[in-house]
């Protein structure tokens, strides 16, 4: 009877203080996404995994911009990251970010903080193949802000974003 | 010289300015070409296209790796982990054809075509991916792919090679080429550089030379000022030696003059009297030159001081009328005056000077017509006077010279007039100190009209009597037969004026004694008892100023002391006032002017018969005189019969004839006709006596029994007296006209 009474207070407690430890449910479909390292609000082992349906609920933001990856205004449409990063409760400072060719890059949790930086997972609307370099493109808003539109964001744009490592 | 080679400056300066701007273009030209290089440059290189080839390359083998893994286990995860870097590799391949891949190598048709045959074997391994079958023949499915991927490694690994050396060329140009726009763009700043520095130079040699300039002018404004400063001193010199000189013909003339008058009382031929008269004349003439002379040079050497007191303009104007209307009659012309009876403020002195002056030109240059001063006065406190005249006029050209020294109008004028030249330039300088201006503009119908202001605030009403009864210049008074009885002193170290003041002074019955300086002066006053001491301001020894100061200090407070001075200005006065003078006179000393200081401070020891001194002494003349002068209930009866113009016009008649008669007498006198002098006496006297100049005709008598008598004749008294007539009867008329205008008003 006690022990039951303490997980009940324990379920409660969580539910207060770890903002909606259980929010994340398990993901359906295969998983797109896996955000791992100092989050707090995990649905698996590593951390939290995502499948493309759990992406599209959280809010989001339509980007349309030149990039230097389409040779004309491309419009991408995905989650908002602060809002994927205040989700899995996110509390590090640096995010290292690996795509699927491994290729690895880090971007600093300020970024996502700074600007609406979306993990674009629709290119005009549809999903976004593995050979379009889908499913998840990190795009910064390079039309709301010019000083953006350089290499170093260019590379932290990393494309087939597989991973999210918060450290 | 100098400004030439500042115009060079100035020429080079404004020529390196342009090459400087032009300079300055060119690099804002070559930076903005950077800029737009370094732009297109980060468009470019957005995706390195080496690190496209490479990840290729890399894919490729990662692609053969797993078809490798696949060969060995032909399983569901392998085929899967094969799509997905099949997927990979298919995303590569859209980077090796994009616009920008091809911008970035679109020299290198090698690179080109070797990355469109990479892409267009990635998408023909497409159908080989897709159709892998787990449940088919492995090794038929993986062999083809393998070898298909054998040929896509050799192919990657060549587009890596041929784009890592087409960068490095490319790497190689940009920088070549960035260097060249470095270079292009040194040198412009270089030579913006030079000619800044040489505009720096130019603009430093040009203040130099400015500065060069500037105190090449200082030292001239220095040199120019000490040059204007000794002309300047030379220049006072000049006029302090002008007036020296003016001051010492003075003294000899006022000899001259005073004996003249002295000689005019003694018996002498009427050739005698005309040459005396001539010399009179003369030294009248030469004394207002010099006066003239000296007033100039002490306007110009600043020595002038004015004196502003409040006075009765009529009495002034009165004063002009007496003297210039006398002489107006005399040629035959008519002088109006005209004039607000007021209490004016500047000085009187000088305000007479400068109407006499005026007017008296204007009677000379007047021959038939009249002569108009009219003074008004404006806005309450400006004096605004008016001379008129009906007589030669000026021409228009000559009228801006006519203020300048020195200047008459022309040589013939100057002959037929006379004068200095300089009587408007005074007046100017006159007028122009007490704060007014003159001019002078053309009458129709010839003539001249001279007019000037005067400031004379404040303004009084006149006080009434002495305004109307006309008032006479102490200096024009006539001589009258005033006697006195006393002891005076004369300090003059100047025998000629010792001469002349003790003649006069004897005449006027009193007896004289002589200081020639002032220390004996101060010793005959405390031995001795004077009614009065004449005082000279310059002596040896000791000065009249110091004597004054030593006679005063003996305890003779009330003993009038008056100073002899040759200078009419107020600080001469104020020195005798302060030194404990009573009062002054100015030399040159007349019968007159000696009258009317012995009136004034010998009044208890006067027997005369005229009481003087006071304006109105003309109309009451005659009633207080014992032997009366003129008849004037006989006149009055000629007047009523015969009218005023004609009584008017006989009177004037009867001078010249008069004074001839005398002369005529005299003359046949000397010549010892007897007869002849007596019959002119007699006729002279029945004249004088139907016009009712008693005096005239009495002394006529006297002279007429005394030649008859004794033989003996002065006709000094008779002479004497018929001056005083005629000055009578002229300030009579004045003021007889005055009474009637009063009396019609």
């Amino acid at each position: 009877m006690l022990k039951r009474l303490a997980i009940a207070c324990l379920a409660l407690l969580g539910a207060a203080g770890l903002a909606s430890a259980d929010t994340i449910p398990a993901p359906k479909d295969p998983v797109i996404l896996t955000v791992t390292g100092k989050v707090t609000n995990r649905n698996s082992a590593e951390g939290a995994a995502f499948d493309a349906a759990m992406l599209q609920a959280l809010p989001s933001r339509e980007t349309v911009t030149n990039t230097p990856w389409y040779p004309e205004k491309t419009r991408f449409e995905g989650p908002i990251g602060a809002a994927v990063l205040d989700l899995v409760g996110a509390s590090g400072t640096m995010l290292r970010v690996t795509a699927l060719n491994d290729y690895v890059v880090e971007i600093p949790v300020a970024d996502f903080r700074k600007w609406p930086v979306i993990l674009a997972t629709k290119i005009d609307g549809k999903p976004i193949s593995v050979r379009e370099k889908g499913p998840i493109f990190v795009i910064y808003p390079f039309d709301q802000d010019p000083s953006l539109y350089n290499e170093l964001y260019f590379g932290r744009s990393a494309w087939q974003l597989k991973t999210i490592e918060v450290r | 010289m100098l400004t030439r080679k500042a115009r060079l400056l100035d020429y080079g300066v404004m020529a390196l300015v342009g090459v400087s701007i032009l300079l300055g273009c060119v690099v804002v030209t070559t930076f903005s070409a950077i800029g737009a290089r370094q732009r297109a440059t980060g468009e470019s290189v957005r995706e390195d296209a080496v690190w496209a080839a490479y990840q290729l390359d890399s894919e490729v083998k990662k692609l053969t790796g797993a078809v490798h893994d696949l060969e060995t286990a032909f399983i569901a995860p392998r085929r899967a982990d094969v799509t997905l870097r099949y997927d990979i590799l298919y995303s590569r391949a859209s980077v090796l054809t994009s616009d920008h891949y091809a911008a970035k190598f679109g020299g290198e048709t090698e690179l080109i075509t070797l990355a469109q045959e990479a892409r267009q074997r990635i998408l023909a391994l497409a159908p080989l991916i897709d159709a892998l079958d787990l449940a088919g023949e492995p090794m038929r499915q993986v062999s083809p792919l393998l070898l298909e991927l054998e040929t896509m490694a050799h192919l990657s690994e060549r587009l890596l090679n041929v784009s890592n050396l087409a960068h490095s060329r490319i790497r190689v140009q940009d920088r070549a080429e960035l260097r060249s726009i470095y270079a292009q763009l040194a040198s412009a700043m270089t030579a913006l550089i030079a000619s800044l520095a040489l505009i720096v130079i130019y603009l430093g040699m040009q203040l130099r030379h400015i500065r060069i300039a500037r105190r090449r002018f200082e030292r001239l404004s220095i040199d120019n000022a000490d040059a204007a400063r000794r002309a300047e001193a030379g220049a006072r010199a000049k006029s302090i030696f002008l007036a020296t000189m003016s001051h010492e013909i003075r003294t000899p003339l006022n000899g001259i003059i005073g004996m003249v008058d002295i000689m005019r009382d003694s018996v002498m031929s009427a050739g005698q009297r005309d040459r005396l008269a001539v010399i009179g004349d003369c030294s009248d003439t030469l004394l207002a030159l010099i006066d003239d002379i000296l007033d100039f040079s002490k306007l110009e050497s600043g020595a002038v001081e004015f004196e502003l007191a409040p006075f009765e303009l009529g009495e002034i104007c009165a004063a002009v009328s007496n003297v210039m209307g006398q002489r107006a009659r005399e040629k035959g012309i008519v002088l109006h005056v005209d004039n607000p009876q007021a209490l004016v403020t500047t000085d009187a002195t000088r305000l007479r000077q400068i109407l006499f002056n005026l007017v008296g030109n204007a009677v000379k240059f007047t021959d038939s017509g009249w002569v108009r001063l009219a003074c008004s006065l404006d806005h309450g406190n400006c004096l605004r006077v008016e001379v008129e005249d009906t007589g030669i006029g000026i021409p228009a050209e000559a009228r801006d010279r006519l203020f300048q020294d020195f200047s008459q109008l022309d040589i013939t004028i100057n002959r037929r007039f006379g004068g200095t030249g300089l009587g408007l330039a005074i007046c100017r300088r006159l007028i122009g100190a007490l704060g007014g201006e003159i001019g002078v503009s053309p009458r129709e119908g010839g003539g001249t009209r001279f007019w000037f202001t005067l400031p004379v605030g404040p303004v009084a009403a006149s006080q009434g009597a002495t305004a109307s009864a006309p008032a006479q210049d102490p200096a024009q008074e006539p001589a009258r037969d005033l006697t006195f009885s006393g002891r005076i002193l004369v300090a003059e170290d100047n025998l000629i004026n010792f001469v002349v003041v003790s003649e006069l002074l004897q005449r006027l019955g009193l007896q004289v004694d002589h200081a020639p300086n002032g220390e004996i002066a101060v010793h005959l006053v405390g031995a001795t008892h004077y009614d009065l001491v004449l005082m000279d301001m310059q002596m040896p020894v000791m000065d009249g100023l110091e004597a004054t100061r030593a006679i005063r200090r003996l305890g003779l407070a009330t003993l009038p002391i008056i100073a002899l001075t040759a200078n009419a200005f107020s600080s001469d006065r104020e020195d005798c006032l302060a030194a404990g003078m009573s009062d002054f006179v100015a030399k040159p000393i007349n019968r007159a002017k000696m009258t009317a200081i012995l009136a004034k401070w010998l009044a208890g020891y006067a027997s005369a018969s005229e009481p003087r001194s006071d304006a109105a002494k003309a109309e009451h003349a005659e009633e207080d005189s014992g032997p009366r002068l003129i008849d004037h209930a006989a006149r009055d009866e000629l007047r009523r019969e015969l009218g005023d113009d004609l009584l008017d016009e006989l009177t004037r008649d009867f001078w010249p004839d008069a004074t001839r008669m005398v002369s005529a007498a005299g003359k046949a006198f000397a010549a010892g006709e007897t007869g002849l002098a007596i019959s002119e006496l007699h006729t002279l006297k029945g004249v004088a006596g139907t016009l009712g100049l008693v005096a005239v005709a009495a002394a006529a008598g006297i002279a007429e029994r005394a030649i008859e008598a004794s033989g003996a004749a002065d006709l000094a008294v008779l002479q004497a007296t018929l001056l005083r007539t005629i000055l009578t009867i002229e300030a009579g008329d004045a003021s007889r006209d005055v009474a009637a205008s009063a009396a019609s008003a």
